[in-house]
């Protein structure tokens, strides 16, 4: 009876595949399309407790992107994407201790008001197995210029249920931080670098799941300080520049599962992050969502996320002592920290055009008073033309 | 929520056959669905009929004899893929290279192919022949062919379903020419009639009550001539070049997906000059009618 059924078993399997394969798409069916996506990014005021000197306004960042993808002979494409960004507001500059020896945040003493802008052109190119991206990137702003290039792609076996995927990602930085005559001793050209990438593999496991798994390394190398913070020591009482080792070497490892859930029409994203570097810093992010289909024109998702790491070995709110390396920074992102995230992203398609809409909250929470907490709302537009 | 539903009903003629879409919409809505599924119905006639110079199939078939290999996408992997599972499980009774046949079948012409041209064609016959790495191909003889048409309709019924199930249409019937899918019932729950053709006049033989699932038929009189008594159909087999003398008249069969359903009755069909009862206990729900015209079915 059992070995009656193998036709339909073998047709099943091979049904179940064929739609699979069916709801790919090839780059060669990709036309031109044109996207716009607004953002508004607003940090949360600095609790007044936490404040030792300062404002307690924080960073608001709002950023306009365009980006064009225009077809190009045979199975390649290339898009082209412009963002424009205004920064303003004051960020933490360093940590003293309280009349309880608790750490307060002090914070930059001027209103910074800064633009940033950006281009980058990947350049799409799929092949019989395979398809890759080479991407060039160029991003200004007033203290800092950075040049960026990546090479990514996929390799496609088992009849495309099998993907290994590869990245490889490289880029200059240049910091020229902004004269100040309160701090003549302040760099004024600094270079850092870095260089690395990853490799994974997915694999479709049935027609409704898709699992993933990723392995990278990236390397830093250069001025990996921030030219704007110091760091307080209390014995003597003092300022010093934050001083991080000049090389940094990371390591990333990921998993991922998409679970199509037909009875609910939604799809379930679950994704798992760890990574590690030397300078004593280990993270772990996880994040869930579920995209909510209404009918193939709405779609709804709801999202959230979780984070810890641990603080770098050099990393103190403040210092007791000078150290013997020279390294020393209070920047709030070497510190140990938790952080979750909820976010809510509508997605409606028309005829011609589809628009998007999503709404974030993030909140960290550790020892570290300037630890951040903030808003994001974004919207798009695109069109297929 | 079903009082707002409104009965939309569509049909043309596309793939060779009468089609049919019937489903349950909101009022300002159905048309636009509409629009979608015939969209798919279209995409998919264009991409695979071997009518179209410029198809899929046309292309793959202009590489016959050459050495140019033609590079797939990936839904045509996925359709050739399951060509070599169908001819795979059928013996090599289900083979899409088959269709040369034609040449020498004409049904209008009520007469019988001889020898000389079937032993021509056979040679240009074999799936087993083709050269195809999964995402290239290449026909290595000249004259060969292949045609999606035996399985095609069936894939674009579920396709369409597909689309229309996606934009949250829950009531609806898809029939493009005697493969039918069932969407969901009526609104009010009550199951939608599926006639199975009478093998042998006009009307149908039994009516079916379904609520999901699709269907799908393969018989002895869409196309076929009498000779000397004898029926001569359009189901050939490739191995011999000869019209199968078909133990049944038609074989319909239920599944969850209308490509499984006409692959079982086309292969059922297929199989029944040397094995009638090869249909039983293979999992799917079947009606059958032989040559006799009496009806069995297994639900």
């Amino acid at each position: 009876m059992q070995n009656n059924k193998t036709t339909l078993t073998a047709l099943s399997a091979a049904a179940m595949m064929l739609n699979t394969l069916s709801g790919q798409a090839n780059a060669a069916d990709e036309g031109y399309s044109l996207e716009y996506l607004g953002t508004k990014y607003q940090e949360s005021e600095l609790p007044a407790e936490n404040l030792e000197f300062g404002s307690v306004q924080r960073y608001d960042i709002s950023s306009h992107q365009l980006r064009a993808v225009v077809p190009l002979a045979g199975d390649t494409s290339l898009t082209v994407s412009g963002l424009y960004e205004t920064m303003a507001g004051a960020s933490p500059w360093y940590v003293t201790p309280g009349s309880e020896n608790q750490p307060l945040q002090v914070m930059s003493g001027a209103t910074i008001d800064e633009q940033r802008a950006q281009l980058d052109v990947d350049f799409y190119q799929k092949q019989e197995k395979s398809e890759s991206t080479t991407s060039l990137g160029y991003s200004s702003e007033s203290d800092y210029d950075s040049v960026s290039f990546g090479i990514s792609g996929a390799w496609f076996f088992n009849r495309q249920l099998t993907t290994l995927n590869y990245r490889l990602i490289g880029g200059q930085d240049h910091v020229h931080p902004t004269p100040d005559d309160s701090d003549p001793q302040r760099r004024t050209s600094e270079a850092k670098s870095r260089l690395g990438g990853y490799i994974g593999v997915s694999q479709v496991l049935t027609k409704n799941r898709l699992v993933g798994f990723n392995i990278g390394t990236t390397a830093f190398s250069g001025y990996l300080s921030d030219p704007y913070k110091r760091a307080y020591i209390a014995n003597p009482g003092s300022l010093v520049r934050d001083s991080r080792p000049d090389r940094k070497q990371s390591y990333t490892a990921s998993a991922m599962l998409r679970e199509y859930l037909p009875e609910a029409d939604g799809v379930l994203h679950a994704d798992l992050n760890l990574s590690s570097n030397n300078w004593g810093v280990t993270a772990f992010s996880g994040d869930v969502a579920w995209y909510k289909n209404f009918g193939n024109i709405i779609q709804v998702a709801p999202s959230a996320r979780i984070y810890h790491q641990t603080e770098a070995t050099f990393y103190s709110p403040f210092y007791q002592e000078e150290r013997q390396d020279g390294y020393y920074s209070s920047d709030y992102r070497l510190s140990k920290f938790s952080a979750a995230s909820v976010r809510l992203q509508a997605f409606k398609e028309w005829k011609y055009f589809s628009l998007q809409a999503s709404a974030e909250h993030y909140s960290s929470f550790g020892d570290h008073p300037g630890l951040v907490s903030f808003n994001v709302i974004s919207f798009g537009i695109s069109s297929d033309l | 929520m079903a009082e707002s539903l409104q009965l939309f009903s569509y049909s043309m003629q596309a793939m060779g056959s009468r089609c049919e879409f019937k489903f349950y919409a909101p009022t300002d809505q159905g048309q636009f669905f509409y629009q979608q599924a015939y969209h798919r119905l279209r995409s998919l006639e264009t991409k695979y009929s071997r009518y179209h110079q410029d198809s899929i199939t046309s292309k793959i078939n202009a590489t016959a004899g050459t050495s140019s290999r033609l590079s797939l996408d990936h839904e045509t992997q996925g359709l050739l893929h399951y060509a070599q599972v169908l001819y795979e499980q059928s013996d090599g009774l289900f083979d899409i290279t088959s269709g040369v046949l034609r040449q020498a079948w004409d049904f209008r012409s009520n007469r019988l192919p001889d020898d000389m041209e079937i032993s021509q064609l056979l040679p240009k016959i074999g799936w087993s022949k083709i050269d195809w790495s999964g995402a290239e191909i290449r026909l290595p003889e000249k004259g060969m062919e292949i045609d999606f048409g035996g399985f095609v309709k069936e894939f674009a019924a579920d396709q369409i379903a597909e689309v229309l199930v996606r934009a949250g249409i829950r009531h609806g019937l898809i029939n493009l020419g005697g493969d039918i899918v069932i969407i969901g019932p009526h609104p009010s729950g009550e199951p939608w009639i599926v006639g199975i053709q009478h093998p042998r006049q006009v009307g149908a033989i039994r009516k079916l009550a379904v609520h999901q699932g699709a269907i799908a038929t393969s018989g002895d009189y869409e196309r076929f001539m009498i000779i000397d008594g004898v029926r001569y159909s359009h189901l050939l087999n490739p191995q011999t070049g000869k019209s199968i003398q078909a133990d049944y008249a038609s074989v319909s069969v239920l599944a969850a997906q209308c490509l499984i359903a006409g692959s079982f009755s086309t292969i059922a069909m297929l199989k029944s000059e040397i094995e009638s009862d090869w249909i039983q206990n293979k999992g799917v729900s079947y009606l059958t009618v032989d040559q006799q015209l009496t009806v069995n079915e297994s639900r």
